[in-house]
């Protein structure tokens, strides 16, 4: 099992990491808290995950080879690393189950409507056990490829769907205060952009170089990313005005809208296949770093491969039991309780066991 | 369809498990991690089923966070 990155495949994998799904996912729930000051928040919270990766990637300099349980352990002791690392592990199951689960709401709302939500739950998560089994360092190699073929046809979406701009939809921008605004950021603070912690969990994967740029080309990663939700974000907008935000999985969406002569239509299954492939990368590095923070909790080494399939049988069913208390109540899940659960989880923690660390650094 | 399917995998990675990847000779903490994780999957499926009325893994969640969450939306809302 190779388990080495070089930092370009680290920032690849970051780029995956944050574009896959909320790509798709992001513009529709933004637009519809935010309104035209979507992008606004977009950029902000941009900002907020720049600030994010100082920690993160300050973190793993200083402790090179270490996870975050692994030096939460020796800065603020054993006890203290079970009790956050637990809390880290409970929001990486939600992430993979939530992931997972907007799969199959995707399948069946948008293409296979007879058939149940857990068989492609079930499915995917026996193709995402079996994908990380094999290694990081091997499936950030199929990874890629994956990524690039989603994002030529994001591009190409929006590049064909532009024939039915209309640019006024982008005025009024703040007409009803400040307050949708910081809704769009408190949003996608927690998805996407509290998520990059997890990375915390992977940066110790990347192998050492002498003039190491792993944090640079993370922080590319991060503004590549925001500037490919504001093109997809503001796609949406431009084609759909008023009603953008009422359009679930808007790219799927927008791209049902082209019609270029006889040649360029019903493009839609390209979004579809993005959607389906960005989600399932997704998927596959959180279900990693969930398994690497199990077996660091347990004390034993990454290269266990042991506890992937009960991990991925519990958030299997943990996915299908989504729906027993309504979809108002998955909505509610998803846009209020997400963000708040991600920054006691992972960005408090972080900033916490960071700030330790430059005490620690002050009294030596 | 979905119980066959359950545990067909179950049974499939059990075998894989306890003879390939050697956990049968895997350390105690291992195997009791293994059996709670399945243990936890058995306890969502009986919620799923309604054989068990109890707190499921995002009800837990909502009663931690919910009114935190509640208030920060109804603040957020323009229209209050």
């Amino acid at each position: 099992m190779r388990s080495t990155l070089t930092p370009n495949q680290a920032a690849v994998l970051f780029f995956i990491f944050l574009t896959g799904s909320s790509i798709i996912n992001i513009p529709a729930p933004l637009i519809l808290f935010s309104h035209n000051g979507a992008w606004i928040s977009l950029i902000a919270t941009g900002m907020f995950g720049l600030l994010l990766l100082i920690p993160i990637v300050s973190l793993a300099r200083r402790y090179p080879g270490m996870t975050f349980i692994q030096y939460t352990s020796k800065l603020m002791g054993k006890p203290a690393a079970i009790f956050l690392g637990v809390i880290f592990l409970s929001y990486q199951i939600q992430m993979a189950a939530g992931i997972v689960m907007d799969i199959a709401m995707f399948l069946k709302s948008s293409m296979m409507r007879s058939t149940d939500y857990s068989i492609f739950i079930i499915f995917s998560f026996l193709a995402i056990a079996i994908t990380i089994r094999v290694g990081v360092g091997k499936f950030v190699g199929m990874f890629g490829l994956l990524m690039l073929s989603v994002m030529v046809f994001i591009v190409f979406n929006v590049l064909l769907s532009s024939a039915n701009f209309n640019w006024h939809f982008l005025l009024p921008v703040v007409d009803d205060g400040v307050k949708p605004i910081l809704h769009g950021i408190y949003f996608i603070s927690g998805f996407p952009y509290g998520e990059i912690v997890l990375f915390s969990m992977i940066l110790p994967f990347v192998k050492p170089q002498s003039s190491d740029r792993t944090g640079r080309k993370m922080a590319l990663a991060l503004l590549l990313n925001t500037a490919s939700l504001l093109m997809v974000t503001l796609a949406t907008l431009l084609t759909f005005g008023p009603i953008a935000g009422e359009r679930k999985y808007s790219m799927f969406e927008v791209a049902r809208t082209i019609e270029i002569t006889e040649i360029f239509q019903r493009i839609e299954a390209l979004m579809g296949y993005s959607l389906i492939v960005a989600s399932f990368m997704k998927a596959s590095i959180v279900l990693f770093t969930s398994h690497i923070t199990l077996n660091h909790l347990l004390g034993l080494p990454h290269e266990n491969r042991q506890l992937i399939f009960p991990l991925a049988l519990l958030c299997a069913i943990i996915s299908i039991s989504v729906g027993i208390r309504g979809e108002a109540n998955w909505n509610f899940i998803v846009s209020g309780i997400n963000p708040l659960w991600g920054l006691a989880a992972f960005v408090i923690p972080i900033v916490l066991v960071y700030f330790v660390s430059l005490l620690r650094k002050k009294k030596t | 369809m979905m119980y066959f399917l359950l545990g067909i995998a179950s049974v499939a990675f059990l075998a894989h498990d306890w003879f390939i990847e050697n956990l049968r000779g895997a350390l105690n903490r291992v195997k009791i991690a293994y059996s709670i994780l399945l243990l936890l999957s058995a306890y969502h499926l009986l919620i799923f089923k309604n054989w068990l009325r109890s707190f499921s893994f995002y009800d837990t969640a909502s009663l931690i966070f919910g009114p935190a969450a509640k208030a920060i939306i109804a603040y957020l809302n323009p229209k209050g």
